[in-house]
């Protein structure tokens, strides 16, 4: 009979992990992306994409991730549209992602001073050179600390994939779990190899904080120079 | 072009409204620079001069009226921005330097993306432009690592890479300690020797009668008096100017 060493160090887990990290990072990076077209949006002046940017963020954070991701894995494929198990995942994850992203980003934007907006403007910047070169190089300090907590809970909540059959770790050591009869080893394996993953990105995300304290600690008194005062 | 302009008119404004809400903060106001001239705006409090050099620089939305700078309509718009392209400066009471960029880099960033400047050229200009204004020790240094004084000097630097056909002073010095208002009311000064039209915004009546050709005094978003400073000092001929000028000088 197996133990936990070798469920932990088999090629199964080791896909499954592999998987689990695949759907995160998609998911995450897709979520960024999604979440930063939002928050533009939602910071912009165009007033036709308000209602339905707010809409989309209230459905996607007053339901539960489990219903949208059956939904599109299930009740998609009856108004004819078909994903794969995997591409479904990936694709509640990322929308879901997305509306908790869009706020994150949104209020990483508001906090910069109005007046480095106003300074860029009257020398000449388009609105998109505003917001990529003065507003969100300095959105990021308030924008890393809580995504590096959304890629941890999204490393964590691509678990939920398992129910619609994604081949991803949970799945992996549950189906080897009941072969064997063993659910102490397997469930131990695939925990500590979770606890692999999100230690790194625990990790990751102190260093990139404390890369951040140190610009912080260059500059100390960020608003002393760049404040607006009315 | 057109006849104002070859009469060196650069900036004129005519029946200029701005309201904020329901409350106007700006009653039809007219107004005229040209070309190497120096104004200076003083006024209380909330009489309307930051808001009235807000508007020249394409940062607010107006009601009614119109500005004209070099024969361009100025407005809030894009169209407006783009037309521009940075000929108007600004510097600010609380100095609005990048916060991430370090000092060079402020100075180089508009050039480089409004004008294409290359950068070389860009970092060439902008450091002769801080030898200018004093700050040649301070060129990769972050704006939080520099005095109130520093930073807007360097935010004059900034404003003058463009080459702006005027630059904007909106209470300049009014955030500084006394002891750093003289280092930049020094490069002001300097500017204004440089052949710059400027419109000035500014509490220091010794620097406004000194540096400024022309004077307008503004009270409840209205010019109640403007002549040539000198005139205005000794001789106002509003009561509420002379009253103004006791008070701001005692
Ligand atoms: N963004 C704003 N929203 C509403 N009211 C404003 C705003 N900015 C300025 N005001 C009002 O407009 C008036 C003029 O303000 P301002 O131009 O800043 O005066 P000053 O620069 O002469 O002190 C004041 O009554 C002020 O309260
Ligand atoms: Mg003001």
């Amino acid at each position: 009979m197996p133990g936990f060493l070798d469920y932990f160090f088999s090629v199964n887990f080791a896909i499954g992990a592999g998987i689990t990290l695949a759907l995160t990072l998609l998911s995450m990076f897709l979520g960024i992306v999604g979440g930063l077209a939002l928050a533009l949006i939602k910071t912009s002046r165009i007033r036709a994409l308000q209602a339905p940017t707010d809409l989309y963020i209230w459905l996607f954070r007053g339901t539960p991730i489990l219903l949208q991701l059956i939904f599109i894995f299930n009740a998609l494929p009856q108004m004819g549209l078909r994903f794969s198990a995997f591409t479904s995942a990936v694709i509640a994850l990322s929308l879901n992602e997305s509306a908790y992203m869009a706020e994150i980003i949104r209020a990483g934007i508001e906090s910069v001073d109005k007046g480095q907006r106003s300074a860029a403007r009257v020398l000449g910047l388009r609105d998109g050179q505003i917001m990529r070169h003065v507003v969100l190089p300095q959105a990021m300090r308030l924008i890393i600390p809580p995504t590096g907590n959304q890629f941890i809970g999204m490393l964590k909540m691509s678990a939920l994939a398992s129910v619609i059959a994604v081949q991803d770790l949970l799945l992996r050591a549950q189906r080897i779990a009941s072969a064997n009869f063993d659910y102490i080893d397997t469930l131990i394996a695939a925990a500590a190899w979770y606890l692999i993953l999100t230690t790194i990105f625990t990790y990751g995300q102190r260093v990139l904080e404390r890369r951040m304290d140190v610009t912080r600690r260059k500059r100390p008194e960020m608003s002393a120079a760049v404040g607006e005062a009315r | 072009m057109n006849r104002e302009a070859s009469n060196g008119q650069l900036l004129g404004i005519s029946g200029l409204r701005k309201n904020y809400g329901s409350i106007t903060v700006l009653h039809d106001i007219a107004f005229e620079q040209a070309s190497g001239e120096s104004v200076v705006i003083v006024g209380s409090s909330g009489s309307g001069k930051s808001t009235l050099l807000r508007c020249i620089a394409g940062l607010e939305d107006i009601d009614d009226g119109t500005i004209l700078f070099d024969g361009k309509k100025v407005t809030a718009g894009k169209d407006s921005r783009a037309a521009l392209r940075g000929e108007i400066g600004m510097v600010f009471q609380s100095f609005n330097l990048f916060a991430h960029l370090t000092v060079i880099e402020n100075i180089t960033l508009a050039p480089r993306l409004v004008r294409d400047t290359p950068r070389g050229q860009a970092d060439e200009r902008a450091r002769d432009l801080l030898e200018q204004v004093g700050l040649s020790d301070k060129v990769h240094s972050y704006p939080g690592e520099l005095s109130g004084g520093q930073a807007q000097r360097v935010a004059i630097a900034r404003a003058l890479a463009m080459d702006p056909k005027l630059i904007l002073f909106d209470e300049a010095t009014s955030a500084l300690d006394p002891e750093l208002t003289k280092e930049v009311l020094d490069v002001m000064q300097g500017v204004i020797q440089g052949g710059m039209t400027v419109t000035i915004v500014t509490h220091e009546m010794n620097f406004a009668r000194k540096a400024a050709d022309r004077m307008v005094f503004m009270e409840h978003g209205r010019i109640v008096e403007q002549g040539a400073t000198e005139d205005l000092f000794t001789n106002p001929r509003q009561e509420r100017t002379a009253r103004f000028l006791s008070q701001i000088m005692a």
